[in-house]
């Protein structure tokens, strides 16, 4: 009788052992395979969100003001090695026409301050640190992108407050009272057409000392050939080649572990005077949005290798036991000249058997949980799912600790004479 | 020709406590053997070591001319010896008809008919037999082996006095059809009786008693 003939009755006829075993391979691997597929995702969220966000270096203009961050110093940088992406941002305040804005405490600056949004001109808003790391999202229609003229993104509260959709018209005036502007300046009009809605994620909570204006919902994005064409109004005597982004020129890095050596070479660049800008390295966006991330690909790194070595020493101490108490059947095979290697074969088959069918169902039961996991161990939106590399690699796997298991289990009974385990036999 | 040879063969856990020394026996085919002796008299050692359990720490066993250990135990255990044991030894989870197929896959139920099982005992879990049918199993396994030699250690030794005279009756018989050498080590004077050959250990030699005389074999 083959060693195959023997465990397949050896697993039929010891009914409980063989249920036993089948819940505990089960259990084992269910968790390995989720484990493994909340590990990979994690880490795949994390690699993801590496290239797409990165890091920035953020290059403003210094307090002297002498040395500008326009498009002539972006253009040169935009060059350099590691930088993949570029944003340049404008911060600036135009009175709203018969927009009503989100209350807020006080106007902050008189009488016009009441329909007075935060304008942020940028050359691309979906690389603007608001969108990047989530506390934004777009509810309709599109991004600004660098090619836009005349287009606006107002929040959902602000669109609904005031009826407004996408393809409708904003107007944005100057008018007196707002701060530098000039009187020649005054009743200048734009009109921006809206290309998107966002809507807030986080409740930004709002002091008594925040103005209106500054409210997140009260924001207005506009493109950057807007922003470029109010520069132009409101400093007269300057021309759109002396333009500055105000709030600076982020520099997106593909790899953003070389921060400091992209830091260095940018410095080395003869296109600007760096000791009159401010430099800072900035991959707070990555590190807010990777956290949670990272928490999960820890956790499940954790899980992993703790369920690994657990596996191994519940296993071996089962089958051990196991083994142990077939002591007097070993003897008997060994009595009857069955060599080692047959004896093994049986005892390792015998869980194979049980295995396998522990694998599918393992298998079925983490598809459906695995979605259902992340939320509930991090609380980070990782798309996770069970992909048959992973299942193949948790089959090969089980298979190498049950393998080692069972080799354990039995090396202390095989590995001695035949007259020392057939001592009690005869 | 023997199938079966010892060429002084000694024996001894420690040195100064010598088993056996020098032992030189030939068994052969069709015969009956039973070893006797007093308990620690070395007939389990002995047998173990013919059964190729064991290793000798002097002389050789010589299985039709060829030392076992050339032959190698494992080979020589597989197809040279079977055992059948005082506990029976059945591996539990089986049938009777399992058990016999462990020593030949293709082994019909004949055997086991033979023996005296029914047809229901012999596709029953061998645990739910009586211990005289259990031993039955064993000697149907031993009797279904190609081996030519069955070494039996004390076969009817957990069994009732009727049913050990009709299990060793069983196995003289079984064994003298089909030619097997049958060694037994026994303490039961109804297995000395049925035997052919009796072999006395007692104090590192041993009396050969073949019913034409004694002979004394100590290796001086």
């Amino acid at each position: 009788m083959s060693a195959t003939q023997r465990a397949w009755l050896y697993v039929r006829r010891n009914t409980k052992r063989t249920i036993l075993l089948f819940l505990l391979f089960g259990i084992l691997m269910t968790i390995s395979l989720l484990a493994v597929a909340l590990y990979t995702a994690s880490r795949a969220s994390v690699s993801e969100l590496r290239e797409r966000i990165g890091g920035y270096i953020m290059i403003q203009t210094g307090q002297d003001g002498k040395e500008r961050t326009g498009d002539i110093l972006l253009n040169q940088l935009k060059q350099l090695d590691n930088v993949k992406d570029w944003n340049g941002v404008d911060t600036y305040y135009m009175y709203a026409e018969g927009v009503k804005l989100v209350p807020g405490s006080y106007s902050g600056t008189g009488e016009a301050g009441e329909c007075m949004p935060k304008c942020i001109g940028c050359l691309d808003t979906s690389l603007h640190e608001r969108f990047i790391t989530s506390s934004f999202q777009m509810a309709e229609g599109r991004h600004i992108t660098p090619d836009d003229v005349h287009t606006v993104i107002l929040s959902k509260d602000v669109a609904e407050k005031n009826g407004l959709s996408v393809g409708d018209t904003v107007t944005l005036s100057v008018v007196e009272g707002v701060r530098d502007w000039l009187e020649n300046a005054y009743g200048t009009q734009v009109n921006l057409k809206i290309v998107g809605i966002y809507a807030t994620t986080h409740n930004e909570p709002a002091s008594p000392s925040t103005p209106e204006s500054e409210l997140q919902e009260n924001i207005f994005f506009t493109d950057s050939t807007t922003a470029k064409e109010l520069f132009v109004i409101r400093f007269p005597n300057r021309t759109i080649g002396d333009y500055t982004y105000s709030s600076g020129i982020m520099l997106f890095l593909k790899d953003p572990s070389r921060m400091d050596e992209t830091v260095s070479l940018l410095k080395q660049q003869p296109c600007a005077d760096w000791d009159g800008l401010v430099v800072t390295p900035n991959d707070t966006a990555y590190q807010k949005a990777a956290g949670p991330i990272l928490k999960a690909a820890t956790i499940s790194r954790f899980m992993l290798l703790t369920i690994l070595v657990i596996s191994i020493v519940i296993l071996a101490l089962i089958l051990l036991m196991w083994t142990r108490e077939r002591v007097h059947e070993i003897g008997i095979l060994i009595s009857l000249g069955r060599p080692a290697g047959d004896i093994y074969r049986q005892l390792l088959l015998e869980n194979y058997i049980v295995a396998v069918p522990a694998y599918i169902v393992s298998v079925l039961i983490s598809a459906i949980l695995a979605g259902q996991l992340v939320s509930a161990v991090s609380g980070a939106s990782v798309q996770v799912h069970l992909d048959a590399v992973h299942a193949i690699l948790i089959l090969a796997c089980s298979a190498g600790v049950i393998f080692l298991a069972v080799l354990i289990a039995s090396a202390a009974i095989l590995r001695k004479r035949p007259r020392e385990i057939l001592i009690d036999l005869i | 020709m023997a199938v079966l040879t010892t060429k002084d063969l000694t024996f001894y856990y420690f040195r100064d406590s010598v088993i056996f020394e020098n032992l030189n026996l030939d068994f052969e085919r069709g015969k009956i053997y039973t070893i006797l002796g007093a308990s620690g008299s070395g007939k389990t050692t002995l047998l173990s070591l013919l059964g190729g359990l064991d290793t000798p720490k002097g002389g050789q066993i010589e299985f039709e001319g060829k030392n076992i250990e050339e032959i190698g135990l494992r080979k020589y255990r597989q197809s040279c010896v079977s055992f059948i044991f005082q506990n029976y030894n059945l591996i539990e989870y089986m049938t009777p008809r399992e058990n016999v197929q462990l020593v030949d896959p293709h082994a019909s139920d004949e055997t086991l008919r033979q023996v005296g099982l029914t047809p229901d005992e012999i596709g029953r879990n061998v645990l739910k037999l009586s211990g005289g049918q259990q031993q039955r199993v064993a000697i149907a396994r031993a009797l279904a082996s190609s081996a030519p030699v069955i070494l039996a250690d004390e076969p009817t030794g957990n069994l009732d006095e009727d049913t050990a005279e009709e299990i060793t009756a069983l196995l003289v018989e079984k064994a003298r059809d089909r030619n097997k050498c049958v060694i037994i080590v026994s303490h039961s004077p109804k297995v000395a009786e049925a035997s052919d050959v009796i072999l006395r250990l007692s104090h590192r030699k041993i009396e050969v008693d073949d019913g034409n005389g004694t002979e004394i074999s100590d290796g001086d």
